[in-house]
């Protein structure tokens, strides 16, 4: 039964994204529930008129339910024409980017740690498949409207024949619904079984169409290799679908079995009815014919209903994904003289068997520029990600100014930081949108127009320089835009931190790749953002924090040292070690 | 019409496949026999009920093989899907083979272009359901046609009339066929770019590497704003194509209706006189009404399709036409089979020389290098050095026989790189780059990916160990055989330096006689690099050449021969002491500003 609460729940979902939209393609469909009815009964008239042919009749007499058959076709077919096009460029568009947006909105708020996991990318791709599934859901809301519609005129109708045969449309289309129940469990399987299988294929396949991975592949020659890998997904692919082929073709023909069984037990029924002289031979011809087109409808209207249930299954991955579990506090970020405080905090990866911080307890002041150092693994971007908010402590208490982490809302807390990332984003858009993305919100969290002049300002700051104005300049050769060097994709990152105007700074790692000259450019630059502001930076470069107020120093997960410069050259331990490695170099 | 054969001739290689088109032909054909006979026994039964001399037997026999016609149109489509399901499996496994093959040889180069990326992304659409479609409709025009001979035969008759019509539906079925089949064809190749870049709009929010800024900056809504408003600007150009489509369609559906629903009426004409029976009349109906359906189909449904199957045929031309830079080493059938491939030796050599090299990317007017000349001697280090930009990485791709220098040329030994076969060329080198590979493959494949031929355990051992990479691995249950990555449930993940050392230990791990270090350092500590390279060059520096591409002059002092890369060219070589004596050269005043950062 809860496929059933999946329908309702897809109904729910989906008919108040464009509730207009539904009925005026409820209105748009009308006709066609109607209509067939009216034809079926114009050719009963025609076949009628001529088994009792006489030429004494005026040809109007035959003419006229053919010409008002063919209206009636042309209207239901405009008809049909126009709700097709409104389905597909009105209606379906808005209920499909509907869902998106919410599977978008969705992927905002789930917390960083899932970013790391293979299961969150499974359900991500199975939300985005089956939401293909719920965009149709309404189309068939609107086609059950109709069903029932047909239902009674249809019925009645055929009522008014002979009412033994209805009894044998309805045995002939039910099995349909319960082929559709069967084949939606079987496809619903299906696509999950695949999910993997298919990412595993596309991400091999990139290795070798891509000229960016590809060239170290062709250079270490792994081609074949890759071109294994690929082969290998395939396999469990073709071998997945070999399955559901045979499993579908055999329950088809179970079904087809079954519906062909009442059909021709419907013919010796007509045939019987004949013979017992209880229709005429012209009754048994038109029942021959409509006999065929109304099963069709009705196997078609079934089918419908069918698939709805269809939808309810497969929409299961949807809802598992819009209820992935989200831990948010209620309060907002203040404003207080103490950013941070950490009490023996500790913080352990899910997954993970060692912690990756272990106790660190630490203080930093509001306007305060604190550097985390240490070695490779050492912990600096995780403790990072605990200060900006995105982590929890897994042990110990941690305090954002003021009040418990566990307490914030993660966004008000972003909402207070600009960075500049190691792994910045290059952005395949235009030039201003690259750096009005930095800062889209107003305080009311709705979308704020880009301040083109404050884009300007940005761009100019950082020293970025285009002929072209930076909204009219797109970026990223896979989209015919401009591709630019490593060096002006970092600047751009730099403009884009210096266009979200916050009172926390963080720097994580800002300046890995960028030649000696253009760093020291790059650390002026980042001094000039810096002000008054509260700022963390991380980073191995011991020569770019010599300024800073408190150099946290890792070791481990562990904190080695703490204080500023001159206090850690002077105590001669860990930090004096690295610093004095580090400047050898420059020191003959 | 010159679409390679091996292509067309595709599924002939599949015997399952022609078995399965082959029924699924007299499938359609059959269906299409009946269609015809169920108007002869229909006829048969009316007549013979309407005779004075009726008998019970012979027209139960009528019946049931009516009975039998109707019973065989349910099993129809599910056997159709059935056949049609498992040709186009077959088919994919023939196109997986075919394009994956093609793919590893593609140059570099051709995959830059925007173009190609969008044919490679079509190839990956589900080719094969296109192609198995069109096969399909093929079939059932093949089908249609017989059935319209078969109804002409029945109406005998009245076949100037029934010619008539057909000439007429054909006309007009083939200016509908060049409008919609060309349109919907243009429809398709748009529609893949609408999705192509909404993957990549939509993939920005689900990034792992973008997670950080994303949520930080609270970029989803604008992202999801763009994605939106691409997505209606685009399918607004395509509305009116697609109306314009549906409206000939209309129309065309109408007139096909017209002609059969007036049938009705010109039969009535050879019923008056007594040249057909009610019989045939009654029995003639629904096929009429199913020969329509037939003629809409075939300007809507088959011809079109048949239109996507050629662009498909084309689109495969168009890949295997792709330019090929180099020659990997010969791929296998369907590879399962253990890895044989001969042993690799590394080249030896004495000099790598360079002359007047030039080179400039297509589309841009200044030249990268620009007159550039070098000699590395076997057996020393070498530092490039220079301003982001300046060309660096182009020298290794050139180095490396990536690209082909405009003018000048690169030889070893004498003997030009241009000639020489890419895996030979390939040898000489272990390069790791910039941009490494991460491949979320376990920690053994992530390492031995540079040299598969041979696998040593002991090597990759030691080459994790020089990237420093042991104690890391230890701490896995699994060891080297730990997934990492989001491919697998449960795979690990790794620090950015993590991966970089991981790239590092896989460039060791190959033998090679010159190691290209391009930057691979970026995210490490510099301790750590200066410890990797002061282990690495005491233990296997003899015989070996290096050449290191850094930003960290640090590294660059122990350094045979640094050279600065300036304007196109080698501005400045020597060694660091040398260098350091010129009072405004280029490589002593980074050298001073990198040293004024720790002073």
């Amino acid at each position: 039964m809860k496929k059933i609460g999946n329908i309702t729940k897809a109904l729910k979902l989906v008919i108040p994204i464009a509730p207009l939209g539904m009925a005026f393609y409820l209105l748009l469909s009308l006709p066609g529930a109607v209509l067939p009815v009216l034809m079926l009964h114009l050719q009963k008239n025609i076949v009628d008129r001529a088994v009792h042919y006489d030429s004494g009749q005026p040809l109007g007499y035959y003419m006229k339910p053919v010409l008002m058959m063919i209206g009636i076709y042309m209207i239901m077919k405009m008809f049909e024409l126009i709700s097709k096009q409104y389905m597909e460029f009105g209606y379906f568009r808005d209920v499909f980017l509907g869902l998106d947006h919410r599977i978008h909105k969705k992927s905002a708020e789930i917390s960083l740690e899932y970013y790391d996991n293979a299961e969150y990318y499974n359900i991500v791709q199975n939300a985005k498949n089956a939401s293909m599934f719920l965009v149709f859901t309404t189309n068939l809301a609107v086609m059950s409207v109709i069903l029932v519609l047909n239902l009674l005129s249809v019925g009645a109708y055929l009522t008014s024949l002979n009412p033994a045969l209805y009894i044998f449309v309805v045995f002939v289309s039910v099995p349909v619904i319960l082929e559709k129940l069967q084949e939606a469990d079987c496809q619903a399987g299906f696509m999950q079984d695949t999910v993997l299988p298919a990412r595993r294929k596309k991400y091999a396949f990139e290795f070798l169409s891509s000229s960016d991975r590809k060239k170290e592949i062709a250079h270490y020659g792994a081609g074949d290799y890759i071109a294994d890998k690929y082969l290998a997904a395939c396999m469990e692919l073709d071998k997945k679908e070999r399955q559901h082929i045979r499993r579908l073709g055999k329950r088809g023909l179970a079904f087809a079995g079954i519906k062909a069984l009442f059909h021709c037990a419907a013919l010796f029924l007509m045939v019987f009815l004949l013979l017992k002289g209880k229709i005429t031979i012209g009754g048994f011809s038109v029942l021959l014919t409509s006999f065929a087109s109304l099963t069709h409808i009705f196997t078609q209207l079934l089918s419908h209903a069918g698939e709805i249930i269809q939808t309810g299954i497969m929409s299961s991955a949807f809802f598992e994904w819009m209820e992935f579990e989200i831990k948010d506090g209620s309060r907002d970020m203040e404003d207080s003289d103490e950013y941070a405080r950490l009490a023996h905090v500790s913080y352990r990866y899910p997954n993970s068997t060692e912690t990756a911080l272990n106790d660190i307890s630490l203080t930093i002041k509001k306007g305060e520029r604190v550097a985390i150092v240490g070695e490779n693994g050492a912990g600096k971007t995780t403790l990072a990600k605990l200060l900006s908010g995105f982590l929890l402590p897994t042990e110990g208490n941690m305090e954002l100014s003021g009040t418990d982490r566990r307490m914030l809302r993660e966004r008000s807390i972003f909402n207070h930081i600009s960075a500049v990332y190691q792994d910045y984003g290059r952005y395949k858009l235009t030039l201003a949108e690259n750096v009005y993305l930095s800062d889209t919100m107003d305080c009311s969290q709705s979308l704020k127009e880009p301040d083109m002049e404050k884009i300007c300002d940005a761009l100019e700051w950082a020293d970025i320089r285009f002929d072209t104005p930076p909204d009219k300049m797109v970026l990223g050769k896979e989209f015919g835009g401009r591709e630019l060097s490593g060096g002006q994709w970092q600047r751009i990152a730099l403009a884009r931190s210096y266009y979200r105007k916050r009172i926390v700074l963080l720097f994580d790692e800002p300046t890995a790749a960028i030649d000696p000259l253009e760093e020291m450019e790059l650390y002026g630059k980042l001094k000039e953002l810096a002000g008054e502001k509260t700022v963390i930076l991380v980073t191995h470069r011991l020569g770019a924090v010599r300024n800073a107020d408190k150099i946290i120093v890792l070791e481990k997960g562990n904190i080695a040292e703490i204080g500023n410069f001159d206090e850690l050259m002077r105590r001669k331990g860990y930090f004096h070690n690295i610093w004095t490695e580090q400047t050898k170099w420059y020191k003959k | 019409m010159n679409d390679s054969k091996n292509i067309r001739n595709l599924l002939i290689q599949k015997k399952h496949a022609v078995c399965a088109a082959f029924a699924a032909g007299i499938l359609i054909m059959t269906q299409a026999a009946f269609t015809v006979l169920e108007v002869i026994v229909l006829q048969r039964f009316l007549d013979a009920f309407s005779a004075s001399n009726f008998e019970l037997g012979q027209s139960l026999r009528y019946i049931a093989a009516l009975a039998a016609m109707y019973a065989f149109r349910y099993f129809r489509m599910p056997l159709l899907n059935w056949l049609n399901g498992s040709i186009s499996l077959q088919l994919r496994e023939s196109l997986d083979c075919l394009i994956i093959k093609k793919a590893e040889r593609i140059s570099l180069a051709s995959l830059e272009d925007a173009s190609h990326q969008a044919l490679l992304g079509r190839v990956q659409d589900a080719p094969e359901k296109r192609y198995a479609n069109g096969l399909y409709a093929i079939l059932e025009i093949a089908g249609g046609v017989m059935q319209t001979a078969g109804v002409l035969f029945l109406l005998a008759g009245s076949v100037p009339y029934f010619l008539l019509i057909i000439l007429l539906l054909l006309g007009l079925m083939a200016i509908v066929f060049r409008i919609i089949g060309q349109n919907r064809v243009k429809v398709y190749h748009a529609r893949q770019e609408i999705g192509r870049r909404g993957d990549y709009l939509s993939g920005i929010l689900f990034d792992r590497r973008l997670a950080q800024e994303k949520k930080l900056f609270g970029y989803t809504s604008y992202i999801q704003k763009i994605y939106e408003e691409e997505n209606i600007q685009s399918n607004r150009k395509l509305l009116y194509r697609i109306f314009a489509s549906n409206l000939i369609l209309w129309f065309y559906d109408n007139i096909t209706f017209l002609f059969s629903a007036s049938a009705y009426l010109v039969f009535l004409i050879p019923l008056s006189r007594g040249e057909i029976d009610i019989g045939l009349y009654i029995a003639i109906i629904p096929a009429l009404t199913r020969l329509g359906a037939f003629f809409v189909a075939v300007g809507s449904e088959y011809l079109p399709t048949y239109q996507e199957y050629r662009a498909c045929l084309k689109d495969i031309t168009a890949l295997e036409a792709l330019e090929e830079q180099f020659y990997i080493s010969a791929i296998k059938e369907r590879c399962h089979s253990e890895s044989n491939q001969a042993g690799r030796h590394p080249l030896a050599f004495h000099e790598i020389k360079g002359e007047n090299i030039v080179f400039s990317y297509p589309g841009s007017d200044k030249p990268v290098l620009d007159g550039l000349n070098f000699t590395f001697y076997a057996g020393k280090n070498y530092a490039i050095v220079g301003e982001n930009g300046c060309g660096k990485s182009t020298f290794v791709k050139l180095l490396m026989g990536f690209y082909k220098p405009e003018n000048g040329n690169i030889t070893i030994d004498g003997k030009d790189i241009q000639e020489m076969e890419f895996s030979e060329l390939q040898n000489c080198y272990s390069a790791v780059f910039q941009d490494f590979n991460r491949y979320d493959y376990t920690i053994r494949e992530n390492i031995i990916m540079s040299a598969l031929d041979g696998v040593s355990d002991p090597q990759m051992e030691r080459a994790a160990g020089e990237a420093g990479l042991e104690e890391w691995i230890s701490s896995f249950p699994d060891a080297y055989d730990t997934s990492l990555g989001t491919l697998t449930e449960g795979g690990g993940n790794l620090s950015g330096g993590q991966w970089q050392r991981l790239a590092i230990a896989r460039m060791l791990y190959r033998n090679a006689g010159v190691y290209i270090w391009d930057e691979p350092t970026a995210a490490m500590d510099p301790l750590a690099e200066s410890r990797l390279y002061t282990a690495f060059l005491k233990k296997r520096s003899d015989s070996l050449t290096n050449i290191f591409i850094t930003h960290r002059l640090g590294a660059c002092v122990g350094a045979d021969e640094i050279c600065v890369l300036a304007d196109g060219y080698f501005a400045e070589q020597g060694s660091h002491a040398w260098l350091m004596q010129k009072k405004d050269g280029i490589y002593r005043s980074m050298f001073e500003a990198q040293k004024g950062m720790y002073e």
